[in-house]
């Protein structure tokens, strides 16, 4: 069945990172990909995930955003997370900055699983109970076990 | 009795579709202008703008068009003629046909005043 918590490892998982703006944290999020192997194509990611940031606003309601991109910058669908102490703006339709930030990439062939991985973030951070859960959360291993508690 | 449901992605060919809806006896129908999920996620909801692009080529807006068929042996010779007037509905995007037992209706045209 599908999982997110099976596509994010606790080294693409950023805490509370010191990061100002949007642009500065998808970058951080790219190289955390890059470092666990799931792309060599840093400059090529960042600019699908730049691109689809231009097209309209990734960033949900109740300060969270999901940023993503098709790209032939990797070849699975991989997630990088973030928890922000402070927001930054999404452009999110409530005007809330986002504190929970889920970046989904994936290559162009794997459509249907992109739509079905954007479709249950937005479910699941739509749940308010499990936001205030996240938004306290210390650990990269704790967020992860979050998520697979919310899941299962 | 059944209900016919037909979601015609090709709105050009509802005048023959209904056409040959007519030839096969069938009385009445309704149609809705409808439109597919995908189109509707990508260009209506901005999480799925991204989508775009997978849309191109695709039609934007369909047909559905529903009717109570008393008679079911009409739909056989109903469903040859739309296949081929659409080149055949296992094509990919050209549109959706099936039925469901109906087990009561009011409101049907009278059979006496069936085309």
């Amino acid at each position: 069945m599908l999982s997110i918590n099976s596509l994010l490892s606790s080294d693409c998982i950023l805490i509370q990172p010191n990061v100002k703006n949007k642009a500065s944290l998808i970058k951080m999020l790219i190289e955390r990909l890059e470092a666990a192997g799931k792309t060599n194509n840093t400059e090529l990611l960042y600019k699908d995930v730049m691109d689809r940031e231009e097209l309209s606003s990734t960033g949900l309601n109740y300060g969270c955003a999901v940023p993503h991109a098709h790209s032939t910058a990797l070849e699975q669908t991989s997630i990088a997370a973030a928890l922000l102490n402070s927001g930054i703006d999404f452009n999110a339709q409530d005007g809330y900055p986002a504190r929970l930030i889920f970046l989904i990439v994936g290559p162009k062939d794997q459509t249907g699983l992109h739509l079905k991985l954007l479709s249950k973030m937005a479910r699941i951070l739509n749940d308010q109970e499990f936001r205030e859960i996240l938004l306290n959360v210390n650990t990269e291993k704790d967020f992860i076990y979050q998520i697979k508690n919310r899941e299962d | 009795m059944k209900l016919l449901v037909f979601v015609l992605n090709n709105e050009e060919y509802l005048e023959k579709v209904l056409e040959i809806y007519a030839e096969a006896g069938v009385a009445g129908a309704t149609i809705l202008d409808s439109e597919g999920m995908g189109r509707f996620l990508a260009y209506e909801v901005p999480l799925f703008a991204g989508f775009k692009e997978f849309m191109k080529g695709n039609r934007p807006y369909n047909k559905t068009i529903i009717s109570v068929i008393r008679d079911v042996s009409v739909i056989k010779n109903l469903k040859k003629n739309i296949n081929k007037l659409t080149g055949g509905l296992n094509k990919p995007g050209t549109g959706i046909m099936f039925t469901v037992p109906v087990d009561w209706a009011v409101g049907l045209v009278p059979e006496e005043e069936e085309i």
